[in-house]
């Protein structure tokens, strides 16, 4: 059975919904933060996915400069969850609302 | 010759500038002497003039120059344009001479004010604007001096505007007569949409070819500044209660000069008033009310100044019905005299307060004779002359209007030569009971504790202050002697070209038998006062006139005029205001953004925030439903 | 060469200058009231070369914006110089006042007002729509930092209100302009002389609206009592006496030449407007319990007065309602400098706490009586002029509106002289007794005179005025006039 198209797009679904359903129900930041990577690296590998198939190099390109910022974005993000433990000693999201309209 | 009438016209704008520039920098005494030289000055200036006018011939008398363009809108021009005549010659000799005198007298009257110089420059920008008043040639510019004239008389009602009575006597005075400014305005407005003009020389020569019905409205207008200024009925409220402004100032704005000024322009517009006769009448018909009204009010007053007020109405309203007639010669003759011996009898009754200290209550005076001979003596002559005793000046002009009514001889002239001999009756009355009571009779305790050490102290007063009345008792025995019946035409005959459609002149017998019926009805009303006040009685008594109350308490509160208008027009006036501010302006002013869209804003941003709750969870919700529903969207467009 | 650009780039430097370097307090407000006489020498000398009959005189033009079709198009002509010439004198004269008041923060208060200067030499000299909306809208913005900072106690409601209100105007009128300027038939063109009969009614309303708030004209007035009451005295002076102009002079510059088919069929409209406002300013005057409440809102009845005599679109209407905004600036400014000082010596303007103020300050009397007469028009004034003017403007017009609006002369009267005693005259206020505020002296003096000292100039010789501007307002309301007679 030869792995195709659809099945790298099945996996990469349901990781994404993974991460989604992560991001909507785990109030810890460090977990939505785990769970926004589960999402951008399923969209990573539909990208990888896409650029086998059709035969250029951009898609792959494309998920390097992806991980390359999600690599900032988890340096960014988990300083900030970092700082504000510190400042309000709470790790919970939904505490965390000081910018509520 | 016109460059005499300017210089007679700047002089007191430059004597009431640099009064007012140099201020206290001016010693005291000096302000006055400034003051009454520039005045001097402009009476030699203006009595050359005249001179001049009348050595050149009949046809070339009326000189018109312009100066500058004042005002230029479209088609509309005014020049500051000179109008140089027989008439313009006359208001020139008598607002310089009188006015003269009247400089004169203020140094000793009001000597020891601490405002002396304020006082002089008010003085001198009454004159200034007086004299723009009479020497304009244009309909705007005359507006300009009649405002400017009103404006002084504000100012100097008021000068003592510590006084809160003096403060609203001004108020009300210039309101009135802004009343009859916009009369005027209007007046002008209507000549110069119908003839397209406001200079004298196009309006005189387009009054004829008026239509009858825009004549008579435009004249009617005029005739509203001209009753609000000459305070006649029923715009003459103001003119008793201008009585608180300084002495010297009721002599000469509210007296000699500007109460005359309506009688002025009707006499300067008579083309205009001849081109409407109902018009005419309509004078005729107010001075008779008025001089019969005024008369009977003279009655019953208290305050000396005041029974004078209402003397000087009644005179006017005599000169009102002469124009009105026509004869305005007879009318401006009168002005003439009135001016004499109607500032003569301020300036004597000035001289009396002095001597009492401020007192103008005639109860408390009373047996002056014998304390001040030479006040009495003159304001005898002048009395003698308002009643219009034989020969002196007032008989002759007054008599000259009443034969003019004889003259004219309808209907209505006869009303207004019956009505005119019994104010005659009326005038001798209430005349010779100010005198009986001031200078008859056995003294009041006041004036018996003040009087005699004051007159011991200082005389009957400065010389600066008698000498203008002597002079003045000259002019009101002599000037008359201009007119005689018969004997002499000098003024007929100075005055005649300024009316193109000609005048009515009576003939000698009507003028003779008119001074024969006055005078007599003037001597019985000498007696009645005689019987009615010549007797003694108690000081405090009210002064009666006859046995009904409600007549006296109708005359004393000058037949309630000043209650109608403050029912009629202050009071909702100030309703109106009241109302709108409170309950309309706010609600109509802040409607719009201030409230609704405020409002509104702030709703909408309310709404939406609810939102914003910072739950991170639920904004990742909303993007992944957001997502959803594209997605969908993408395939069922796809589908 | 001195241009009209010179008399906008000058003032903007200089304000801008003063705002950012760091001069000495003092140095700062004399450098601004220098750059203010200097404006008033330059705007002399523009009135002493114009040509009333040329028309626009003084301009440039350069392109600005090219793609849009917008140009640096500006010129004068006899309106636009008559209100730029007093423009300066009230802005120098303001300065003047703040100079001696001390106010602080002198750098930005003395920089604001010259760059609000700039912007009304921009309003008044505009020949492109888009330059005339820079300035429109940019003379509020210094105007309301003033106002938001220096201003009393409720300032901050006060600027909010302003803000609402002219913003709702000026953004209808920025599409209205955008409309006019992107469909001119030869590409995008935003100059006046493009846009004249091209306008739907609604582009007219989103104009008149703006135009109508700014005057102001009845029943938009609800911002100008916080405004004028809030602000400091030199900058009500600005803002009630030059400021509010900006809003008569574009009716009679901008909105009746280039709507002519409009405003002669709505001219009934704003006349009627007029003429309630002019009633309506002059009887609320009547009742206000303060200097500045009378000043305020005869400025709202004066302004009324104005745009009746536009609307009348006639000779004497548009000539006599330009002097009548010159007069008004002149006088509204003077009046709002007096207040103020009033305020600032006796510590409150409430009439019930003032009086008797005449008493051994000759000079103080002397200078009110002279600008009280002036408001209330008496005959001979240069006020009366220009009132006369509009009145046989109302009166050709049709006799009824002539003397209906002659009552407001005699309301006008009554309020004032209320001042006038209110102030001057009867009895001490126990404030005056207290405080005894000293004569009108030295600084605030020299603030005042120049103002009064026009008026009484005008007064002497308005023809003067009348002559350079009656060719130029003629030709504001000639095609209106045009359509309103074939009506």
């Amino acid at each position: 059975m030869s792995v195709g198209l659809p099945f790298y797009l099945s996996v990469s679904a349901i990781l994404f919904a993974i991460g989604l359903v992560g991001v909507l129900l785990r109030r810890s930041p460090l977990t939505t933060l785990l769970s926004l990577e589960v999402m951008l690296n399923s969209v990573n590998l539909t990208l990888v996915a896409f650029s086998r198939q059709v035969g250029g190099s951009d898609g792959q390109v494309f998920a390097l400069v992806v991980m390359g910022i999600a690599a900032a974005e988890v340096v960014v993000g988990l300083g900030l969850v970092v700082a504000m433990t510190r400042r309000e000693m709470v790790l919970d999201t939904d505490e965390l609302r000081s910018l509520s309209g | 010759m016109t460059g005499l009438v300017w210089t007679a016209l700047a002089l007191p704008l430059a004597g009431a500038a640099v009064l007012a520039v140099l201020g206290t920098r001016l010693p005291a005494r000096g302000a006055g002497w400034l003051a009454s030289l520039v005045m001097l000055v402009a009476f030699v200036c203006s009595a050359i003039a005249t001179i001049m006018l009348a050595s050149r011939p009949h046809e070339e008398r009326a000189v018109v120059e312009t100066a500058w363009t004042w005002l230029t809108a479209g088609s509309f021009q005014v020049g500051l344009e000179l109008w140089f005549d027989e008439l313009t010659a006359v208001m020139l000799l008598v607002v310089t001479g009188i006015g003269f005198l009247i400089h004169v007298y203020s140094i000793g009257y009001m000597r020891g004010d601490e405002q002396e110089r304020r006082f002089f420059a008010y003085l001198n920008l009454f004159v200034f604007s007086m004299l723009l008043l009479v020497v304009s040639g244009d309909l705007v510019l005359l507006l300009a001096g009649w405002g400017l004239v009103g404006l002084s008389s504000y100012l100097l009602i008021g000068f003592w505007h510590q006084k809160p009575s003096a403060i609203k006597a001004a108020k009300k005075a210039f309101v009135m007569n802004a009343i009859g400014d916009v009369g005027l305005a209007l007046g002008i407005l209507l000549l110069f949409i119908e003839l397209g003009t406001t200079a004298y020389t196009g309006v005189f020569a387009g009054a004829g070819s008026l239509d009858s019905w825009t004549a008579t409205i435009a004249a009617l207008l005029l005739l509203v500044g001209a009753v609000a200024k000459s305070a006649q009925l029923p715009l003459h409220t103001w003119l008793p209660d201008a009585m608180e402004g300084p002495t010297p100032v009721s002599a000469l704005i509210h007296a000699a000069t500007m109460v005359t000024a309506g009688v002025y322009l009707i006499a300067r517009m008579n083309p205009l008033f001849h081109a409407a006769p109902y018009a005419l009448e309509t004078i005729v018909v107010i001075g008779v009310l008025g001089l019969l009204m005024a008369g009977a009010i003279a009655l019953v007053q208290t305050d000396i100044k005041r029974i004078i007020a209402f003397s000087t109405m009644s005179q006017i309203a005599y000169m009102f019905v002469g124009v009105g007639l026509g004869a305005y010669w007879a009318g401006i003759f009168h002005l003439f005299t009135h001016a004499f011996f109607k500032a003569l009898l301020f300036m004597g009754a000035g001289l009396v307060i002095h001597a009492l200290h401020g007192e103008q209550d005639v109860r408390n005076m009373g047996g002056l004779r014998s304390v001040m001979p030479k006040t009495y003596f003159c304001m005898l002559i002048g009395a003698l002359a308002l009643v219009g005793i034989f020969p002196l000046s007032g008989g002759f002009s007054k008599d000259a209007i009443l034969a003019s009514a004889l003259e004219v001889g309808t209907p209505l002239a006869w009303v207004a030569y019956i009505g005119g001999l019994a104010g005659a009756l009326l005038t001798g009355i209430y005349t010779f009971r100010l005198m009986f009571l001031v200078f008859h009779r056995r003294m009041s305790p006041y004036a018996e504790a003040v009087a005699p050490t004051a007159v011991k102290h200082h005389g009957e007063g400065p010389s600066s202050m008698l000498w203008p009345v002597y002079i003045l008792t000259l002019g009101a025995a002599v000037v008359g002697l201009l007119q005689v019946p018969g004997l002499t035409h000098v003024f007929f005959d100075w005055l005649e070209p300024i009316a193109p459609a000609g005048m009515v002149e009576p003939s000698a017998a009507q003028e003779w038998l008119t001074t024969l019926v006055a005078v007599s009805i003037g001597v019985a009303g000498i007696a009645i006062a005689g019987h009615l006040y010549l007797r003694e009685f108690d000081a405090t008594e009210r002064m009666r006139l006859g046995r009904g109350r409600l007549v006296d308490h109708a005359l004393e509160h000058r037949l309630y005029w000043d209650d109608l208008y403050a029912v009629a027009f202050e009071r909702p006036a100030q309703w109106l205001a009241a109302v709108l501010r409170r309950d309309v302006d706010r609600p109509v002013a802040g409607w719009l953004p201030t409230d609704g869209l405020g409002t509104l804003t702030a709703f909408l941003g309310r709404s939406v925030s609810v939102i914003e709750n910072g739950v991170v969870r639920s904004y990742a919700l909303v993007i992944a439903l957001g997502m959803a529903g594209l997605l969908l969207a993408l395939l069922v467009r796809a589908g | 060469m001195i241009t009209a650009t010179t008399l906008i780039t000058v003032p903007l430097i200089a304000g801008i200058v003063i705002l950012i370097v760091p001069f000495a307090q003092r140095l700062a407000g004399y450098l601004a009231l220098l750059v203010a006489l200097g404006m008033v020498g330059a705007v002399a000398g523009f009135v002493y070369r114009f040509e009333p009959m040329a028309g626009y005189q003084f301009g440039d033009d350069a392109e600005w914006i090219p793609q849009l079709g917008i140009r640096w198009s500006v010129a004068l002509d006899g309106v636009g110089l008559a209100l730029a010439a007093v423009t300066a004198l009230v802005v120098a004269c303001a300065i003047g006042y703040g100079l001696w008041a001390r106010r602080d923060r002198t750098h930005a208060t003395f920089g604001l007002l010259l760059i609000t200067e700039a912007f009304l030499f921009v309003v008044f000299a505009a020949r492109d729509l888009f330059v005339f909306y820079v300035g429109f809208e940019g003379m509020l913005i210094p105007l309301l930092v003033l106002l938001a900072v220096w201003g009393g106690d409720e300032r901050r409601k006060a600027t909010v209100q302003v803000v609402a209100y002219t913003a709702f105007g000026t953004l209808l009128m920025l599409v209205a302009i955008l409309w006019l300027g992107l469909t001119a038939p030869d590409g995008p063109d935003f100059s006046m002389a493009a846009a004249v009969g091209r306008g739907n009614d609604l582009v007219f309303w989103a104009f008149a609206l703006a135009f109508a708030i700014k005057s102001p004209l009845f029943p938009f007035h609800g911002w100008v009592m916080p405004a004028y009451r809030q602000s400091s005295p030199e900058v009500a002076a600005v803002l009630s006496g030059v400021a509010s102009k900006a809003g008569g002079f574009a009716f009679l510059a901008v909105l009746v030449p280039l709507f002519p088919e409009q405003s002669a069929r709505y001219a009934w409209l704003f006349i009627a407007l007029g003429l309630i406002g002019f009633l309506w300013g002059a009887l609320l005057a009547f009742r206000q319990p303060d200097g500045r409440g009378v000043i305020a809102y005869s400025s709202i009845a004066q302004m009324s007065f104005v745009v009746l005599g536009i609307f009348l679109l006639n000779a004497q209407g548009s000539t006599g309602a330009t002097f009548q905004m010159v007069n008004h600036a002149l006088v509204s400014a003077a009046l709002f400098l007096l207040a103020g000082w009033l305020e600032s010596q006796a510590g409150s303007g409430d009439f019930r706490r003032l009086g008797g103020l005449a008493r051994s300050r000759p000079i103080l009397a002397t200078v009110a009586l002279v600008l009280g007469m002036a408001a209330l028009a008496v005959p001979g004034s240069s006020v009366f002029a220009s009132e006369f003017l509009i009145l046989l403007a109302a009166f050709a017009d049709a006799w009824w509106l002539g003397t209906i609006a002659s009552l407001g002369i005699v309301l006008a009267a009554m309020y004032m002289l209320r001042w006038i005693s209110a102030v001057l005259h009867e009895r001490e206020g126990d404030l005056v007794g207290q405080l005894r505020p000293p004569d009108l002296r030295s600084g605030a003096l020299l603030a005042v005179l120049p103002l009064a000292l026009a008026l009484i100039a005008l007064s002497v010789a308005p023809a003067q005025l009348t002559e350079r501007v009656d060719p130029s307002s003629q030709m504001m309301v000639a095609g209106a006039f045009a359509d309103k007679e074939a009506r």
